[in-house]
C-alpha cells in the first residue's frame, strides 16, 4: 500500500504530535479544568459523591470568612523585597565577574552552588546558621558580647520573615547572577573601549551602556521574582515549618487542601494565584513587546 | 617636529613580544597606514596610541605633547573600530553626541555639532534611527561622525572596511580618501589589505612579527621593497622571484645568471655597487614583462590565463618555477602556448638569497 506524499507528510505530523498532545491533555489541561471545577464545589479531598456545586462561594469566602488565608499573601512582600536586593547584588557581582579578574570562575561557581543544592540541604544549612546556637549568633557574640542571643527564626514574630527572605536570597542569587552574567557577556568590549576614549568613567559606562542593554533581562528576572515571591513554599516550610507568622499563601493552600480537607477553598486559592501570575506575565509581555527583543537573548 | 612620534615602543604579553622597539614619525596631515599580516602587532600599536592598552615601554608624543602616561580620554584621539562599536540602544544622533553628553557640553552646541557632522557624512536623514536599522556603510559613517565631533588631534581606524562587501568597500575607501583630503586630519589606519594601503596612504608602515619592515610612500614600497617580505606582501599577483648568481661588471652594474636567463642589470638597480659574486633572488613584477619582439629573456609555458578585462594575467612555468606576467588583452595567449617574454630590467629588485635584504 502506498500513500501520496501529501498524506505521508500529514501522517508523519500526526504521529509525531500524538504523544506530546496526549500528555499535554492528560497532565496539564485536564487537571487544570478539574482545578477550576473543584474551586466551584465543596469537595472534601476524599469523597467525590458528596461534593456539591457551590458557585462562587469559595471565592467570596476568600475575601470575607477566609480572609486570613488571603492575607498571608502580604508576606510575599518580604520575599519581593528580598528578591530586589538579590537582583541588585547579582547584577553587581555579575558586573565585577565580567571584568575577567583572576578567580572569577571560582567565585561564579561558589555563588551558583546554593541554587543547584538540594532544597532540603539548603534549608538545613540556613536553619543551622540562624539557630539560637548557630553560626550567626556566634559571630554576633564576637561583637556584642558573650551573652548575645537573638531568635532569628522565632516564627511568632513577623521579623523572622526577613531571615527567611535572606535565606531565599542566598539560595537564588546564583540563578540571577548566571542569567545577568550571560547578558553582560553579549556586550562587546569595543563599546566600552569606545566609551573610554570618549571619557566615560566606570559608573557612566554602567548606566549608559551596560544597564540599557541588560534592562530587559533584569525586567524578566524581576517578573519571575514577583511570581516566585507569591509562590514561596519550600524555604519557610523547611526552616520554620511554615508556622505562625511565617506561613505563606502557598503553605496555607496546602494546609487547607490536605490537612483541613477543604479542597474547594484550596482550589479557589490556586486559581486566584494563577490569575495574579497570568496578569504579571501579560504585563511583562506588554512592556517588552514594544521594545527590541534581541537584547533579552530570546528569553521573553 | 613631527606630529606623531613613537620612540622605542615595545609591548609584551607574557612571554610574547607583540611589538619590538618601534620608532615611527608622521607629519601633520599624513595618512599613515599600518600594514601587515594578522598578528604582526599593527592593532596592538594602534591601541597603544589610544592608551586602551597600557604598560608598554617607550614614549608616545602626539601633537608635541607627551601622552605616554595619559588616560585615553586625555590624548585627544578618536577611533573607528572594526565593529564600529556603536551603542545599539541609542539613536544615530545620540551615538554621535555620546562623548559630548559625558563631558556635559551644552545642548545647543551638541546639536550644532551633530548636525554639522551629520551633514558632512550624509547622515542628516537618519539621525533618529537605531544602528540596527542602518546598513554597514551607514554604520561606519556614524562611527566616523562620532570621531569628527570630538575634533581630535589624531584619527585612528582599525580595519574599518573589513566588514563591508566588495562594492561598498570600494565606495567607502573613496569616501575616506575624500574626507581626508578635505579635513587634512592626521590619520592612522590599520589594515592587512595591501590594496587599501596603496590607495589610501601617504605613508605606509609595513610590519611583521612586531617590527617595522619598511616605511615609505606606497610607490616607494612597491618600487623599491626593502626585503623579500615587503616585495611579496605588496603587489598582486605576487612578484616573480628567480634565484640565481650575481657577478659584478665593470660599469657598476652586475650580471645575473639563473633560470635560463643571462642579464646585464644596470647600476641603478642596486643600492650599493656589487663588489663580489653573490647568490641572489631577482624580483620582477608581472607588469614588468611584455611579449618579446627580439630575443626573449624567458619563455613561459602557459598553465592558465586570467583575463581581468583590462589585461591578461598569464600564469605559467619557467624551468618548473611559477611565473606570472601581465600582458595586453589582445595578445591572444592560450594554455599550452610557449610565450616569449622580455622584462623591463630597470624595475628589477634584487634580494640577497640568504638574508632576503634588498641589494
Amino acid at each position: 500500500m502506498t500513500f501520496d506524499a501529501k498524506f505521508q507528510r500529514r501522517l508523519t505530523i500526526f504521529v509525531f504530535l500524538l504523544l506530546p498532545v496526549t500528555m499535554l491533555i492528560v497532565l496539564n489541561i485536564y487537571p487544570l479544568l478539574q482545578l477550576f471545577w473543584i474551586s466551584f464545589t465543596d469537595f472534601n479531598s476524599i469523597n467525590w459523591a458528596r461534593a456539591k456545586f457551590v458557585g462562587w462561594r469559595n471565592y467570596v469566602d476568600l475575601f470575607t470568612f477566609d480572609r486570613d488565608l488571603t492575607l498571608t499573601m502580604v508576606r510575599s512582600l518580604y520575599y519581593l523585597a528580598g528578591s530586589l536586593v538579590q537582583l541588585v547584588l547579582a547584577t553587581w557581582f555579575a558586573v565585577i565577574l565580567n571584568q575577567r579578574l583572576p578567580g572569577s570562575r571560582v567565585f561564579r561557581t561558589i555563588l551558583f552552588i546554593p541554587f543547584v543544592l538540594n532544597a532540603v540541604a539548603a534549608g538545613l544549612i540556613f536553619r543551622n546558621f540562624l539557630e539560637l546556637n548557630g553560626a550567626l549568633n556566634n559571630i554576633a557574640q564576637l561583637f556584642m558580647g558573650p551573652d548575645f542571643k537573638f531568635a532569628w527564626l522565632d516564627s511568632g514574630q513577623g521579623y523572622s520573615n526577613f531571615s527567611l527572605a535572606a535565606a531565599s536570597v542566598w539560595r537564588y542569587l546564583g540563578f540571577n547572577l548566571v542569567v545577568t552574567f550571560g547578558a553582560l557577556q553579549a556586550i562587546p568590549q569595543d563599546q566600552y573601549d569606545a566609551a573610554r576614549l570618549e571619557g566615560a568613567n566606570n559608573w557612566q559606562m554602567f548606566w549608559r551602556i551596560t544597564f540599557p542593554t541588560i534592562k530587559l533581562v533584569l525586567l524578566l528576572q524581576f517578573m519571575l521574582s514577583v511570581v516566585g515571591s507569591l509562590e514561596v513554599f519550600e524555604v519557610p516550610l523547611l526552616i520554620t515549618r511554615g508556622a505562625g507568622e511565617t506561613a505563606t499563601f502557598a503553605i496555607k493552600m496546602v494546609e487547607t487542601g490536605f490537612q483541613n480537607r477543604r479542597a474547594g477553598t484550596a482550589a479557589a486559592m490556586a486559581v486566584l494565584m494563577l490569575v495574579i501570575v497570568v496578569i504579571v506575565f501579560i504585563t511583562t509581555r506588554l512592556i517588552t513587546r514594544s521594545r527590541n527583543r534581541e537584547n533579552t537573548g530570546g528569553l521573553i | 617636529m613631527s606630529f606623531l612620534k613613537l620612540e622605542n615602543v615595545s609591548k609584551s604579553f607574557g612571554n610574547f613580544k607583540a611589538l619590538d622597539n618601534i620608532n615611527l614619525e608622521a607629519e601633520a596631515g599624513a595618512f599613515v597606514v599600518l600594514l601587515g599580516p594578522s598578528g604582526c602587532g599593527k592593532s596592538t600599536l594602534l591601541r597603544l596610541i589610544t592608551g586602551l592598552t597600557e604598560d608598554h615601554e617607550g614614549e608616545i608624543h602626539i601633537a608635541g605633547r607627551r601622552v605616554t602616561d595619559l588616560d585615553p580620554k586625555d590624548r585627544k584621539v578618536a577611533m573607528v573600530f572594526q565593529s564600529y562599536a556603536l551603542y545599539p540602544h541609542l539613536s544615530v544622533a545620540k551615538n554621535i553626541s555620546f562623548g559630548m553628553e559625558i563631558k556635559r557640553v551644552p545642548r545647543a552646541e551638541r546639536d550644532r555639532k551633530v548636525t554639522e557632522a551629520a551633514r558632512a557624512l550624509q547622515l542628516d536623514t537618519m539621525l533618529h534611527r537605531l544602528p540596527s536599522q542602518l546598513s554597514g556603510g551607514q554604520r561606519q559613517r556614524v562611527a566616523i561622525a562620532r570621531c569628527l565631533v570630538r575634533e581630535p588631534d589624531l584619527f585612528l581606524f582599525d580595519e574599518p572596511l573589513s566588514n563591508l562587501d566588495a562594492k561598498l568597500r570600494h565606495e567607502t575607501r573613496v569616501e575616506l580618501k575624500q574626507l581626508h583630503q578635505r579635513l587634512k586630519a592626521t590619520t592612522i589606519y590599520v589594515t592587512h589589505d595591501q590594496h587599501e594601503a596603496m590607495t589610501l596612504a601617504t605613508q605606509v608602515v609595513l610590519m611583521k612579527d612586531g617590527e617595522i619592515v619598511q616605511v615609505g610612500t606606497p610607490l616607494e614600497l612597491y618600487n623599491r621593497p626593502a626585503n623579500r617580505f615587503a616585495a611579496t606582501f605588496i603587489g598582486f599577483p605576487q612578484i616573480n622571484l628567480t634565484p640565481g648568481r650575481l657577478t659584478p661588471e665593470a660599469n657598476g652594474g652586475a650580471r645575473f645568471a639563473g633560470a635560463g636567463m643571462d642579464l646585464l642589470l644596470p647600476a641603478t638597480a642596486f643600492g650599493a655597487p656589487v663588489t663580489a659574486p653573490v647568490e641572489v633572488e631577482l624580483g620582477l613584477r608581472p607588469e614588468s614583462g611584455s611579449l618579446a619582439s627580439g630575443t626573449p629573456h624567458q619563455s613561459i609555458t602557459v598553465d592558465y590565463v586570467e583575463p581581468t578585462g583590462a589585461d591578461l594575467y598569464v600564469n605559467g612555468k619557467v624551468e618548473g618555477r611559477d611565473t606570472v606576467v601581465r600582458l595586453d588583452r589582445s595578445s591572444g595567449v592560450a594554455p599550452g602556448d610557449k610565450v616569449p617574454v622580455q622584462w623591463r630590467l630597470s624595475d628589477a629588485s634584487i634580494f640577497d638569497l640568504k638574508s632576503g635584504v634588498r641589494l
